[in-house]
């Protein structure tokens, strides 16, 4: 039996509007301690983490570790059903063919269920090397997703450099050329609108756009995001899911496939 | 497997939208178009020569594109009957006292992919949220959508290379794309290849088109006026459950004229009623052939010229600089899965047994 409730609902429909343009299916890891997902994008050119601690939930039940495979459309058209303030249930058997999301309004006076079948997908599991990251870059969520869709107007790519003055965003293109630069945050009044860029060694990095754009999708999920980066690995772009965990995007370096 | 959750999901909990032919390829120029389409007809002298139908472009800015990768909302060739056309005199009629039959005359005209209802009352003509790029024969006469079209006539046939249809692939997350186009090519044309046809030779009034057989797929269109006064011509292509060889690929397939015979009783309203034309499309069977293309054709922004071209899926595209550089970090990963017991125990096992191969 598994059973995960969750009485800020939306924090679920949100993590839903963040994953499911960038993957088609995916499957839930429940156990004991918690929901996992991991999954790249098909172009394996990103890697989705979504982590959902058991605490965080305000009843959670995980008797046997289970993997439900699941149509992430079909996930969010179900959960579009639910209202902003419901709660949200989860619930399945140990050897599970389907699962079912109760809604239940605050009030109790409505309750909804919805059944979806489970997919069987071929999981890879996939390790994570532990990194120690040259830079890590706190910022308003909102700022970078601003930030993100106004340079990819101006090209494919987005130009990433941090430095100890601060960071430097740019993108050119046939229209010319955009640079956009966060210095650090001398005195913080509210913590959420703070850059804090935490600094070993001065990194540049290009990114594809496309990519980071479906990556602030996840913005209403959290004030702030935390952008890590290092020579020769992946871009880490992460945000906090609201108490109870928190979504991590993976992105390789724009790399010239003539040069490969 | 999955292919069977997927549409039972579909069918019990969402909606019975079931996605359908909704990309196409046109590469033709307009007067290409028009030569395809060429019938043979005789002169009142007697002589025989082939025809090709005019073509008109559609009022205002809206220019039809050729592309390798057409996506609903573009404008492409549809042929109607020339009597849609007001102030055009009927030919035929004039002829019949002196018993030959001519076939009625054909116009080609780009319209926009999508019907656009009737009672959908807008500046714009895309925005009505409804999906029209298909309609079903099945059900075409209880549709509201479509049965205005359907009484007055508006029948037409949608022009094109061919069209592109998804299949599911077994214990695959992604589909392999497939370019569908006629059967009927002559020795040694490759409808993708223009090279293959593009000729000095290529028509000519004595010997007609010698170039790719277009696919003709049967549609409805209407023609819709936006509150500031712009005509939209628009279509939706009929389909119907697929049947033979095709129903492996996909469960619909459009209904498909292969005859010059089925092309006129479709068109011609005035002699075909309604009623007769959609036993008509009942009866027809998709005379088609295709092959595998590569996933590019999956967003409809991209535009290269090979999107029909076809490939082997078993050779994976090669993958992206951007991507081997993920794989090769992922595996530095390897080993070090954090939060996942099942996995935590397999690793130890696999290590275990490393120290006791070791020994």
């Amino acid at each position: 039996m598994f059973e995960a409730r969750l009485v800020q609902g939306n924090l679920l429909k949100k993590v839903l509007d963040a994953i499911k343009d960038l993957l088609n299916e995916a499957s839930w890891d429940c156990a004991d301690s918690g929901i996992q997902l991991q999954a790249m994008d098909n172009s394996h050119v990103s890697l989705v983490s979504v982590n959902l601690r058991a605490e965080g939930f305000d009843k959670y039940r995980c008797d046997r570790n289970i993997i439900m495979g699941m149509d992430l459309t079909s996930m969010s058209k179900i959960l579009k059903c639910a209202a902003n303030d419901d709660i949200i249930t989860m619930k399945a058997q140990d050897n599970p063919d389907n699962v079912t999301f109760m809604f239940e309004s605050p009030s109790q006076e409505k309750v909804s269920d919805y059944e979806m079948k489970l997919m069987n997908l071929d999981q890879e599991h996939l390790g994570i090397p532990e990194t120690d990251y040259a830079c890590v870059i706190k910022m308003p969520s909102g700022e970078f997703a601003r930030i993100c869709r106004d340079l990819s107007q101006f090209g494919e790519s987005i130009v990433i450099a941090c430095t100890k003055e601060g960071v430097r965003f740019s993108a050119a293109g046939d229209i010319g050329t955009a640079n956009i630069k966060l210095a650090q945050t001398s005195s913080v009044d509210k913590e959420d609108d703070a850059v804090i860029i935490d600094m070993q060694e001065p990194v540049t990095l290009t990114f594809a756009c496309r990519y980071l754009n479906m990556f602030t999708k996840a913005t209403p999920l959290s004030p702030q995001v935390s952008l890590s980066m290092s020579p020769e690995v992946p871009l880490v772009v992460e945000y906090a899911i609201g108490e109870i965990g928190q979504i991590q995007y993976f992105l390789a370096p724009k790399i010239d496939d003539q040069d490969n | 497997m999955r292919k069977d959750i997927t549409v039972e999901f579909w069918r019990v909990t969402v909606a019975s939208k079931v996605i359908m032919c909704g990309r196409t390829a046109c590469t033709l120029a307009p007067d290409e178009v028009c030569r395809s389409c060429s019938v043979r007809t005789v002169g009142k002298d007697g002589t025989k020569k082939y025809e090709a139908p005019q073509w008109r472009d559609h009022p205002g800015d809206h220019k039809y594109r050729p592309s390798y990768n057409v996506a609903p909302t573009r404008f492409t060739p549809v042929m109607i009957s020339e009597h849609h056309m007001k102030g055009v005199k009927r030919e035929a009629e004039k002829e019949e006292g002196e018993g030959e039959e001519l076939p009625s005359q054909l116009i080609i005209q780009p319209m926009m992919w999508g019907l656009i209802p009737n009672f959908y009352k807008a500046s714009s003509p895309t925005g009505h949220g409804y999906s029209t790029n298909n309609c079903r024969l099945e059900d075409l006469e209880e549709k509201k959508m479509f049965k205005p079209s359907l009484v007055r006539g508006q029948r037409c046939v949608v022009l094109c290379d061919g069209f592109y249809e998804w299949q599911a692939i077994k214990g695959s997350k992604t589909k392999q794309p497939y370019f569908i186009y006629a059967a009927s090519q002559s020795e040694g044309i490759k409808i993708w290849d223009r090279s293959s046809w593009d000729t000095e030779g290529v028509w000519s009034e004595e010997e007609g088109w010698k170039g790719p057989q277009l696919l003709k797929m049967a549609g409805l269109f209407s023609r819709w006026t936006s509150s500031e006064g712009e005509e939209v011509m628009s279509y939706s292509v009929v389909t119907k459950a697929a049947e033979g060889k095709f129903s492996d690929l996909h469960h619909r397939v459009p209904a498909i004229l292969n005859t010059d015979q089925e092309v006129q009783d479709w068109l011609n309203y005035g002699k075909v009623e309604y009623k007769e034309a959609l036993n008509l499309l009942a009866k027809v069977k998709a005379e088609v052939t295709w092959h595998p293309v590569s996933t590019q054709v999956n967003n409809s922004r991209n535009q290269e010229m090979d999107m029909n071209h076809p490939v082997d899926p078993k050779k994976e595209a090669p993958p992206s600089g951007s991507s081997l550089f993920m794989a090769n970090w992922l595996k530095k990963g390897s080993g070090k899965v954090k939060n996942d017991d099942d996995v935590k125990v397999k690793e130890e096992n696999k290590v275990k047994k490393e120290e006791d191969d070791e020994k």
